[in-house]
């Protein structure tokens, strides 16, 4: 069976939208808390630059993965460790942590590439896809279903435990409660930082993981800025999916179907200016945001705003 | 002889600056309703923080059941069942009521919330304190009222014995006050001990079993209810004689001066939206507006000052249309603003004081000249008119942030009376004030009506409206439910159209 336009566009659509799903559950757990995590973008670049080069310097996949979630724990905790101990401006630290891990990765790459030559700058084995044979039969989905990889199974199995979680479970009550009225949960009982803290810290490594997914398991090899506002579209679609974890489930996979019509415009040829092909998922994610102001919010209450304990 | 529940031995904790509790000595019985009596500032709160363990004492010890204890986070105490239910609620608006009664509690076992068995639990708790409470519900759509039950169901499913209220009534109506006395009364009945925070005298008076007044961090004395009188009490409270009661000439109204005609204005809820409203103020007359927050005052006082456009109906000074006009020309048609909130709205709280004094007058003589600011002139008026007013401060170049509350309020007093106004709103305008400003505030107000102001007062604080106020009107989500004459209108009353019913004849 030839596999057709819409078939080529679905299964792009679902790969683009993993690092954003990636992201997006990181950003959101965090925000849960009443923490923004405003350096997911430089998290990200983080996470696909070391996953990237512990693969290169092990030729182990697994271990540059392993290398991506430590940087992403380590940086999670950094961001938790100034805005949560200190009550630092979140914007403000999260601005400043995007411009650090783009410095840092970019210094580092050039290291890399100074230190080898081109061919052997390419990762020689990717992540590969899981499902095969006659499921590939299945009408449209079909396609979908085989051109992905393990990530992307794991980053819906994670949305799914995440709704399970924060729904039904007392830990998961507690960290909405965290994020909605710390002075609150902590007369009942909860230690605030302890939730927030840890929020952010997985909110860090699922990041990170977003971005290793990147040169893991699409282009083999990092550049500088390959991210290219990956982040900032996850926050995007944290808000438009209403802070909701179905919500920014298809919110991402909106931003995905975005991005990859940006790509078949261009690959197509149909007339459009290929630079106007690139704005579609960004002027998207304005017309989202714009199109749900007003409307009565469901972010948690206390987000944004440092809890100092007070004693 | 009655059993000693919890013993204050020589607690003291001092704040940068303050002694807010100075070797305090306290003995709560079981079974008892102990009052804690004090002006604001005078540390009941902070006592009672430093037993729920959000405090941590600087000095002294407690005693638990003779015991001493070590109660170092509100667990801590929960474990002793000591409950705590605060001024400011501390229930989660987005969580429904059985979500934020049973939040923080551990599980046994698997951290998987039995959820079904859960809210049977706390719906019957609710049960046997007579509580009609829907757990599913959010608390956020939920009365004031109830939500407090909901935070005293709260302190009950987490097994406290001793409940401490901290100022439970100043968000209630008179028969949610009085509702709430009964479901203390039923909890004294099931053995509970109760300590009751309160600065309102006729509440202490009907309630306690004892009272204990304090005054600057001070336990002045501890005393039965039986043989108190409230004169008695004020006299402890404040360390001298009060007289807060108003002495006012008979009103003598003149011409319309304030004019709301069908006024409608968005407010945050659905009940604190205006909904064609109309009334008139006179000169020479206070009209008092009643009610419990939230019923709409924010959107009425911003639209007559002219903050908040409103979506239909005129807002009339002197019978001319004003509904267009900014505040600025507002401000220059005689108006003047106390606003409710005085620290984010009435100042600007890193300003220094001469500059605050001349927020809303820097453009003309004689703080400014030909388009530049005359620091002179501002610096000597504001001299002028915090030596009028009385302002406790070191100089006119002190940040309005270094004030106490009550100087910050005669501060924004003097900005706008000062200017001599012919109309002017006044909000909360004692709201955390203790006894002694409260009264230069209410003789700053009556002397404006007596020069012939038109004075709006909206006030949540029923004594204060119904004491200062020649007509009172009452507002209830956004309408006004009627006008009663406050020297004669029982307080019952006033609290039916409070709540939104009608006056039963």
């Amino acid at each position: 069976m030839p596999v057709s336009l819409l078939d080529t566009t679905l299964g792009m659509a679902v790969r683009m939208s993993t690092p954003y799903l990636f992201a997006a559950l990181g950003g959101l757990l965090a925000q849960r808390s009443g923490v923004y995590n405003f350096a997911l973008e430089g998290m990200m670049l983080g996470g696909a630059y070391f996953g990237y080069f512990f693969t290169l310097l092990t030729g182990n996949l697994l271990l540059g993965i392993l290398g991506a979630v430590i940087f992403g724990l380590l940086s999670g905790w950094l961001l938790a460790f100034i805005s949560i101990r200190f009550g630092v401006s979140q914007m403000v630290v999260g601005l400043g942590m995007n411009t650090l891990f783009m410095g840092l990765t970019s210094f580092c790459s050039r290291l890399l590439s100074n230190s080898r030559d081109g061919s052997a700058l390419n990762l020689d084995r990717l992540i590969g896809n899981i499902i095969s044979g006659p499921a590939a039969e299945i009408p449209v989905i079909g396609s979908v279903l085989c051109s992905q990889n393990l990530m992307t199974y794991l980053i819906i199995a994670l949305f799914v435990f995440y709704a399970w979680f924060t729904r039904r479970t007392e830990y998961g009550l507690a960290l909405r409660a965290v994020g909605e009225n710390p002075a609150a949960s902590q007369t009942a009982g909860i230690n605030v930082f302890r939730y927030r803290y840890l929020s952010v810290i997985i909110s860090g490594a699922l990041a990170a993981l977003g971005g290793a997914y990147l040169t893991l398991t699409q282009v083999s090899r990092f550049s500088e800025n390959m991210t290219n506002g990956r982040g900032w579209i996850a926050i995007a679609a944290i808000c438009l999916g209403r802070w909701s974890p179905a919500g920014t489930f298809f919110s991402c996979l909106l931003f995905g179907l975005a991005s990859a019509a940006s790509n078949q415009i261009q690959v197509l040829n149909i007339g459009i200016p290929y630079q106007f092909a690139l704005m579609v998922p960004y002027i998207l994610a304005i017309l989202a945001l714009v199109s749900i102001q007003g409307k009565s919010s469901h972010g948690p209450a206390a987000l944004g705003k440092p809890y100092m304990k007070n004693r | 002889m009655p059993q000693e529940i919890l013993r204050f031995e020589q607690v003291s904790k001092f704040f940068p600056g303050v002694v807010a509790n100075d070797k305090v000595d306290l003995t709560i019985y079981k079974g008892e309703i102990h009052s804690l009596l004090g002006e604001n500032g005078a540390g009941k709160s902070t006592l009672m923080n430093i037993l729920y363990g959000l405090y941590k004492a600087d000095g002294g010890q407690i005693y638990y059941e003779g015991r001493p204890v070590s109660i170092l986070s509100p667990n801590d105490a929960l474990k002793h069942g000591i409950g705590m239910i605060h001024q400011h609620f501390m229930l989660i608006p987005n969580f429904t009521v059985w979500e934020n009664v049973t939040l923080g509690q551990k599980m046994e076992g698997s951290p998987v919330l039995p959820v079904t068995q859960l809210k049977q639990k706390v719906q019957e708790i609710a049960g046997q304190l007579h509580m009609n409470i829907d757990v599913n519900q959010l608390v956020g759509e939920l009365s004031v009222g109830v939500q407090q039950k909901v935070e005293i169901l709260k302190a009950i499913y987490r097994g406290a014995r001793l409940l401490i209220l901290d100022e439970p009534t100043s968000v209630l109506t008179p028969q949610e006050s009085e509702e709430l006395f009964v479901t203390l009364d039923r909890l004294k009945g099931d053995g509970c001990t109760i300590i009751f925070i309160s600065h309102k005298l006729n509440e202490v008076m009907s309630i306690s079993d004892r009272v204990s007044v304090l005054r600057d961090g001070h336990l002045i004395e501890t005393r039965d209810k039986e043989g108190c009188t409230p004169a008695m009490m004020t006299a402890l409270m404040v360390g001298r004689d009060v007289n807060l009661a108003i002495e006012k000439k008979p009103c003598i109204p003149g011409e319309v001066a304030l004019e709301v005609r069908d006024l409608c204005a968005a407010g945050e809820t659905h009940a604190s939206t205006l909904k064609h409203i109309s009334f008139q103020v006179r000169a020479g007359e206070i009209v008092g507006i009643a009610g419990v927050d939230g019923n709409g005052q924010g959107a009425l006082s911003n639209a007559i000052a002219g903050i908040q456009k409103p979506e239909s109906g005129t807002v009339l000074f002197r019978g001319e249309d004003v509904t267009a006009e900014n505040v600025r020309r507002r401000n220059e048609r005689k108006f003047s603003y106390i606003p409710a909130d005085r620290r984010g709205e009435g100042l600007t709280l890193d300003f220094k004081l001469f500059e605050n004094i001349a927020l809303t007058q820097y453009y003309k003589e004689p703080c400014s000249k030909k388009g530049l600011l005359n620091f002179r002139g501002m610096r000597e008026r504001a001299a002028a008119y915090m030596k009028d007013f009385n302002v406790k401060a070191p100089n006119t170049e002190a940040e309005a942030r270094n004030l106490s509350g009550g100087n910050q309020q005669k501060l924004v007093l003097a900005r706008e009376i000062l200017k001599r106004p012919d109309i002017l709103l006044v909000v909360q305008p004692t709201w955390g004030l203790d006894i002694g400003a409260c009264e230069f505030v209410y003789q700053k107000i009556v002397e404006e009506r007596d020069r012939g102001a038109a004075v709006l007062l909206i006030s949540t604080d029923l004594e204060e409206v119904r004491n200062l106020s020649d007509r009172l009107l009452v507002l209830f989500e956004g309408q006004i439910m009627g006008e009663v004459d406050p020297a004669v209108a029982r307080v019952e009353d006033i609290g039916q159209l409070m709540a939104g019913s009608q006056i039963q004849q």
